[in-house]
């Protein structure tokens, strides 16, 4: 039986549907940012308005690498719907929780997806997800690293800590 | 030739053996409701609903599986049942609408995801 699927694309199917769920994943990673920088400003943090901007836009990229590699190998990307953003935070300690929560969340999924293309022999989306790894691993660590600052200017004025946000940018 | 174009102009369902015959297509997977076929000279998919055959090229196919598999999810079959029991399907750029009720749209992810296994296993096998 000739394999009409495997000529049309280099993705195992159901690694495809895995990439366009981790599509979702980074727009709501994107949109998520937003509405923290959007929070930031109003609450006027600025240089943290600025950093989640910049996170905003990374997470973005990551979605449009991924939604290019389908495509550019045959398969089909679906744009992702995207909705329950949540607004509200009691501080911006809060805000870098959730943020660090939600890299820990996309890690995971990533980490997932590479255990899937292992398990089926989609070597190439594996390699291609490799440099998500790195990325991921370096997002997380950011994140913490705010945290530790956070920790250790408990108790200064929070305009400081929003000073010290730039040097994360 | 003739058969072939009646065929597709009314939606006839004919015998499976007979109907691979004569469009020159190999059975991929048979569901309680649902068949599909490939037709491997045009790349073509088939899917025969019963009263009607759709033919998919395989990003019409690609774009079947992610949508079946987005209304066969738990909570969306609870919103179906729900609501009224019934979802509407389109297919091939709204070329084709199909109305199911909430087995049928669990058969036909069967079907679908069966399809691509068939292929996807023999993928496996061969390397």
């Amino acid at each position: 039986m000739k394999n009409i699927i495997r000529q049309k694309t280099s993705i195992h199917t159901d690694i495809m549907e895995l990439l366009n769920e981790q599509i979702f994943a980074e727009q709501h990673a994107s949109s998520a940012y937003l509405a923290m920088a959007s929070w930031c400003d109003q609450n006027g943090y600025l240089q943290s308005t600025e950093f989640f901007y910049k996170n905003a836009l990374e997470e973005r990229e990551h979605m449009m690498k991924i939604f290019k590699y389908i495509l550019d190998n045959g398969g089909a990307s679906f744009s992702p719907e995207v909705s329950n953003i949540n607004h509200e935070f009691e501080s911006i300690k809060d805000v870098v929780e959730t943020a660090l929560d939600m890299e820990i969340s996309v890690t995971q999924k990533i980490y997932n997806l590479v255990k899937e293309c292992r398990r089926v022999g989609d070597i190439g989306t594996e390699v291609f997800l490799q440099w998500f790894v790195t990325e991921q691993l370096e997002e997380e660590q950011k994140f913490r690293d705010i945290l530790d600052m956070i920790h250790l200017m408990d108790g200064a004025a929070q305009q400081f800590i929003d000073e010290r946000m730039k040097n994360y940018l | 030739m003739l058969t072939k174009f009646i065929c597709f102009l009314f939606g006839i369902n004919l015998n499976k053996d007979y109907f691979c015959s004569v469009m020159n297509m190999e059975i991929l997977h048979n569901s309680s409701f649902f068949s599909s076929y490939q037709d491997v000279e045009k790349e073509l998919f088939y899917i025969d609903f019963g009263h009607k055959v759709v033919s998919l090229t395989f990003h019409q196919f690609l774009h079947l599986k992610h949508k079946i598999n987005r209304i066969s999810s738990p909570r969306y079959l609870e919103l179906v049942i729900q609501k009224r029991n019934l979802e509407i399907l389109t297919l091939c750029n709204r070329k084709h609408i199909m109305i199911l009720d909430v087995p049928q749209i669990l058969d036909l992810q069967k079907l679908v995801q069966n399809t691509f296994q068939l292929f996807e296993t023999e993928s496996l096998v061969l390397s």
